[in-house]
This record gives structure tokens, sequence and C-alpha cells, in this order.
């Protein structure tokens, strides 16, 4: 398989994971509790709204048809990094009833929701397909 | 390069036909959540949802595996991008999500194969980040200038 992917991508994608586990190896070694799952959430929501960010900027170079695929994955993957960290929290906090909304309401809204979250990118990826220009 | 009717707007180039897929979407979330208050939903349910939700990721990488032999090297770069990002977030979750739910309490968790639960707290999520930070860049080289 043909790979379009350059040098530097590859050397980011080592980075990444060599960087993942120094910080992991640190983490075992200061003992850090659970919490620091939330830090790193938190960064990760960054991430995706960085991506919103580009996808907006992106826009008007590539054209219309460009400009909407990349924003169907991107708000795919903004609805889940948006509620990411206050459902965790909720979970955490013991699953409390919100407005009257139950657990098991919560529950089945969020993590249904999280399918669609990615159903839709996979739509946007599939429309990228289905209009192919070279 | 540019098609007519281009707007530099997020959402301004979404067709109605998407619309309608984002809100039956929605309108299936609400229906899930509506389920779930009147009648009782086990964890394991939830949890199994939850796990569902790797399909549409996997579906998505076929698409993008399928996808970027279609376009030019720039387009067909961050696709590939996006789906190792995807693909890191997809292999991660199910084992995160077994391991949170393993422990006896919520927020002091079990060692995994012998190590203790600090590794652990940063290396899932930041895998997560990774996958995440990637699809970004990806998003970003679309925006370079040539």
């Amino acid at each position: 398989m043909v790979l379009h992917l350059k040098s530097r991508d590859f050397k980011i994608i080592l980075t990444c994971f060599a960087g993942v586990l120094a910080a992991s190896f640190l983490s075992l070694y200061l003992s850090l509790p659970i919490q620091v799952e939330l830090l790193v959430d938190l960064f990760v929501t960054v991430s995706i709204m960085a991506s919103l960010y580009f996808v907006y900027k992106g826009a008007t170079r590539w054209g219309g048809q460009v400009a909407r695929y990349s924003a169907l994955i991107a708000l795919g993957l903004t609805y889940y990094g948006l509620t990411l960290i206050p459902h965790v929290y909720w979970h955490l906090s013991g699953t409390p009833s919100f407005l009257g909304l139950n657990a098991g309401a919560i529950t089945g809204f969020q993590h249904t929701a999280t399918i669609i979250a990615f159903l839709i990118p996979a739509y946007g990826f599939y429309l990228f397909w289905r209009s192919g220009k070279k | 390069m540019n098609d007519d009717n281009i707007t530099g707007r997020l959402l301004g180039n979404l067709e109605k036909r998407d619309w309608y897929l984002i809100g039956a979407g929605t309108v299936l979330a609400i229906i899930s959540g509506i389920i779930g208050q009147y009648y009782t939903v086990s964890m394991a349910t939830g949890v199994f949802i939850d796990q569902v939700s790797v399909v549409p990721i996997l579906i998505g990488l076929v698409f993008i595996y399928l996808a970027r032999s279609e376009w030019s090297g720039d387009i067909a770069r961050t696709l590939e991008l996006i789906g190792i990002g995807l693909a890191i977030h997809m292999i991660v979750f199910i084992p995160h999500l077994n391991w949170h739910i393993s422990g006896a309490t919520l927020t002091d968790l079990p060692p995994l194969m012998g190590v203790p639960a600090s590794f652990w707290y940063v290396f899932f999520h930041g895998l997560t980040l990774t996958g995440f930070a990637l699809i970004g860049y990806g998003f970003y080289l679309l925006t370079e200038n040539i």
C-alpha cells in the first residue's frame, strides 16, 4: 500500500508515541492519581477545537465540496470532544440525575450520540471516496 | 480548483441532506435517552453501547482507505493522517474502557498486566490525545499555503 505520508509525518507520529511513553513512566514514578486523566483530556478537547478551526480556515482554499466533507468530519468529532470531559466527570461523580433526567437517560443519550458522532465523519469519508478527484 | 458558492464559514458548505442525517442521529440519541429514563437499563448495556462506537470508526477507516487513492497527494495525506489518528483512538478505546470499569472504585483503579494504574492513566489518555492531535495536524495541512 502506497502511503502519501511524508517522512516528517512519520517523525511526528513516532515522537508522539515516545512522548506518551515517557509521560506514562513519569506518572508511574510520581504515582499520579486519576485526576491526571482529566488534565490530558483537556488537551484532547483543545486538539479537537483546533481541528474545527483548521477546517474553517481551509474551506476557502479547497472549495465547497472538500470544505463540506471536512466540516462533517470535524463536526462529529467536535460533539465527542465537547461532551467528553463533562460526561467523564459525570460518571466519576456517581452519575447523578440532572434536570429530571436519570442516569439511564443521560447514559442512553450520550453513548448513542457517541456512535452518531463517529458515524457522521464516516459519512464524510464516504463522500470523499465517492467524489474522488485526482 | 474552487467551486462556486464556497464560503469560509464552517457550516455554510453543508447541504440539506447532511442536516437531515445529523437531525436523524440526534433524534436517535434522544429516543435512546427516553428509553433510558423510563426503563431500567443496566450499566452493562451502557458499556455495550459505548463499545459499539468503535464500529462507526472502523467503517470510517474503510472509507478512508478507499478514498485515499481517489485524491491528489495533499488530500490523500490528510486522509491518511486522520485515519491513523482515528485508528489509534479506536484501538485504545475498548481496553481502556474495560479497565476503567474493572476497579472496585471509580477513582482508584487496579494495576493492569502488573503495571500500576498511574502509568495507564497517562498512557491511555495520552494515546487518545495523540490520535486527535494527528487528526488536527491532518486538518492543519489543508490550510497550509503551497
